[in-house]
């Protein structure tokens, strides 16, 4: 079942003094239910704008894009929030957790844009996810007290919390070294694979890229199937 | 219900991170809230006060005061009075009435002879006028058939008496050379200062040594005010009927006759405090804003990222607000307590020329609610802008780093 389609996407922004900036071109791409696909580029390929178009983070500026078979161009911003809480898991590369809340409460935090049955449970849910990322008894720690890959750990769990149907992963391994970031992929993958929810994963690592069963290449705003790992890297 | 209460855990695990700022924030809040609170309560405290001491020397709304004088010959006999008042009072159904005579004289106390005040009157008296008893009881109807007249004092015939309790029976020897029981004593400020003695009619004229043919008592009765000017003809018109050759006359006596609110001389001071109180609001209101726009901006990424989580513009919009206004609420709530706690405390006492009849008042429960509805607005229209900056940002800088 596809989850996510877009066809034909550009998106550009505006500039003073100056012609449109084209970030994204033609972005034809199809993301079903439970998929590993992986999108690799250099910096200023337009991942990360991509990326906020897949989560409803922003909106192209032609195509069409459809979730669930629903346009998300005819979609209300209340609405594009409300599928972002429901079916949209994202983790960061820099984490981006909330300094001052301990690991329990950023893990919480989804749960309360979510249904009331997350809002009412979500001690038990967040408490769960973490004993599933092996942070258990890290869960009343402040999140600036634990390592690196701890942090990154946290900010699966608190991605994949609500169970979301697509997971967005920008770069989750570029602040980390080889060794842990293999093993916060392993982790990805395999909660991932046990909520069947669907991973894109954005990167610049080949590696990372290469563990993907679709890989796409992102160059000057233009997406292409790689079949190969010298392609992505290419 | 769940949006609401999530918007609270939210809002409350903010305040929680930035305790220290919001602290500081919210001490000029505090403190204005305890300032306002405190200058409606002592308003409310002293008018309050005041009417009670007026309602203890004038009578509660509405009291009225009969007359009748003999305008040629003989007086008028007193016990005929009563009885044609109590007569009457049956009729129209009026349940308070007490007739009332102040009367000077010489009384012996002990070993003191002295210049004193005494008061005949009835047992509804005490209701009437809101007298607080310190000690002992009040006159009932039985009084009058006791063969050792009962008399209430103030504590200042009890010195003079050499007692400190009515549990001791002090005496007071009568002119007549009958002996009359303290039964009970009078509190207050009215009655302090001077030798006051209560005591019934009878009593209180041979109390006094005045000769009875020449006591004339006013009757005094206390009626709804809904149908007081009713009351007020109906009687003048029957104790003229009963006593055809006397000068009858009536008048309200209460406060509420002739004190105006819009007179009350506490309210000048009043309006100073609440002034006062209300640019301390102000600028506590301006520092939060100030702080809260500040600390909104640092606070980008995470809105970012609760944003990146599904929450909606409003939905940030409300939180940001919330924080501000559980912030004041608390703030507020801590004014309060603190207000209350000084008076508590009595300290109120020593800055209130109150002149208390009794004990302290209680403090007015309306005085802390104007406080924290102050609070909580104050709380809302400070959010306002800082929760506009909120939703301004844009996500996708917020979480692009």
């Amino acid at each position: 079942m596809t989850l996510l389609t877009l066809e034909d996407v550009t998106r550009h922004v505006t500039l003073p003094d100056a012609p449109p900036l084209q970030i994204l071109r033609g972005i034809d791409l199809a993301v079903d239910a439970g998929d590993r696909v992986s999108i690799v580029g250099r910096s200023g390929s337009g991942k990360s704008t991509l990326l906020n178009i897949l989560g409803l983070l922003d909106q192209p500026t032609t195509g069409r894009m459809r979730f669930d078979d629903e346009p998300v161009l005819l979609m209300s911003a209340r609405r594009r929030d409300r599928l972002r809480a429901l079916s949209v898991g994202f983790v960061f590369q820099q984490f981006h957790l909330i300094e001052g809340l301990t690991a329990l409460e950023n893990v919480q935090m989804p749960l309360l844009y979510g249904s009331g049955t997350h809002f009412w449970r979500r001690d038990r849910l967040a408490r769960d996810m973490l004993d599933r990322v092996s942070l258990g008894h890290r869960a009343d720690s402040q999140v600036t007290t634990l390592s690196g890959g701890e942090q990154q750990r946290v900010a699966i769990a608190r991605a994949l919390v609500r169970s979301p149907r697509l997971i967005l992963a920008d770069e989750p391994t570029g602040a980390l070294d080889l060794e842990t970031g293999a093993q916060i992929m392993d982790l990805l993958e395999s909660v991932a694979r046990d909520s069947h929810a669907a991973l894109v994963t954005i990167t610049h690592d080949v590696n990372v890229a290469a563990r993907a069963e679709r890989m796409h290449r992102l160059d000057a705003g233009v997406l292409s199937p790689a079949e190969q790992v010298a392609e992505v890297a290419a | 219900m769940r949006v609401i209460a999530a918007t609270f855990v939210e809002a409350i695990a903010q305040l929680r991170i930035h305790r220290v700022r919001v602290m500081l924030s919210l001490v000029g809040v505090a403190v204005a809230v305890a300032a306002l609170t405190a200058s409606v309560a002592m308003g409310d405290i002293v008018r309050q006060t005041s009417i009670e001491s007026m309602e203890e020397s004038s009578g509660r709304p509405a009291t009225f005061g009969f007359s009748a004088y003999a305008m040629q010959g003989d007086p008028l006999d007193a016990d005929a009075l009563v009885e044609e008042a109590e007569a009457i009072a049956e009729r129209y159904d009026i349940r308070y009435m007490s007739p009332v005579m102040w009367l000077g004289g010489v009384v012996q106390l002990g070993d003191v002879r002295t210049d004193a005040q005494v008061l005949g009157v009835g047992p509804d008296y005490q209701t009437m006028h809101r007298i607080e008893l310190a000690e002992g009881r009040w006159f009932v109807d039985s009084d009058a058939e006791r063969l050792a007249p009962p008399v209430i004092v103030n504590r200042d015939v009890m010195d003079m008496l050499g007692a400190s309790s009515v549990d001791q029976h002090p005496t007071i020897a009568m002119p007549d050379g009958s002996t009359a029981v303290v039964v009970g004593v009078v509190e207050g400020a009215m009655y302090s200062g001077f030798p006051y003695l209560f005591a019934l009619p009878d009593t209180a004229a041979a109390l006094s040594g005045a000769d009875p043919a020449y006591v004339q008592p006013t009757i005094e009765m206390w009626v709804p005010e809904e149908s007081a000017d009713a009351v007020q003809t109906m009687v003048t018109r029957d104790l003229r009927g009963a006593f055809p050759d006397a000068q009858v006359d009536s008048y309200r006596q209460d406060y509420a006759a002739y004190f105006d609110p819009a007179n009350d001389p506490t309210a000048f001071v009043q309006q100073i405090l609440l002034g006062i109180s209300g640019v301390v609001l102000l600028l506590g209101a301006l520092s939060l804003v100030n702080i809260a726009v500040i600390t909104v901006r640092h606070r980008v990424r995470e809105l970012g990222i609760r944003r990146a989580f599904g929450a909606s513009l409003s939905r940030v919009f409300v939180g940001v607000m919330l924080e501000s206004v559980v912030g004041t609420v608390v703030a507020g709530v801590v004014g309060i307590m603190l207000v209350v706690l000084a008076y508590r405390l009595l300290l109120v006492e020593q800055v209130l020329p109150l002149g208390l009849p009794g004990d302290l008042p209680a403090f007015p429960v309306w005085a802390a609610v104007v406080g924290l509805v102050v609070a909580t607005a104050v709380g809302a229209i400070a959010g306002i802008i800082p929760a506009v900056v909120a939703v301004r940002s844009k996500v996708i800088d917020a979480i692009r780093f």
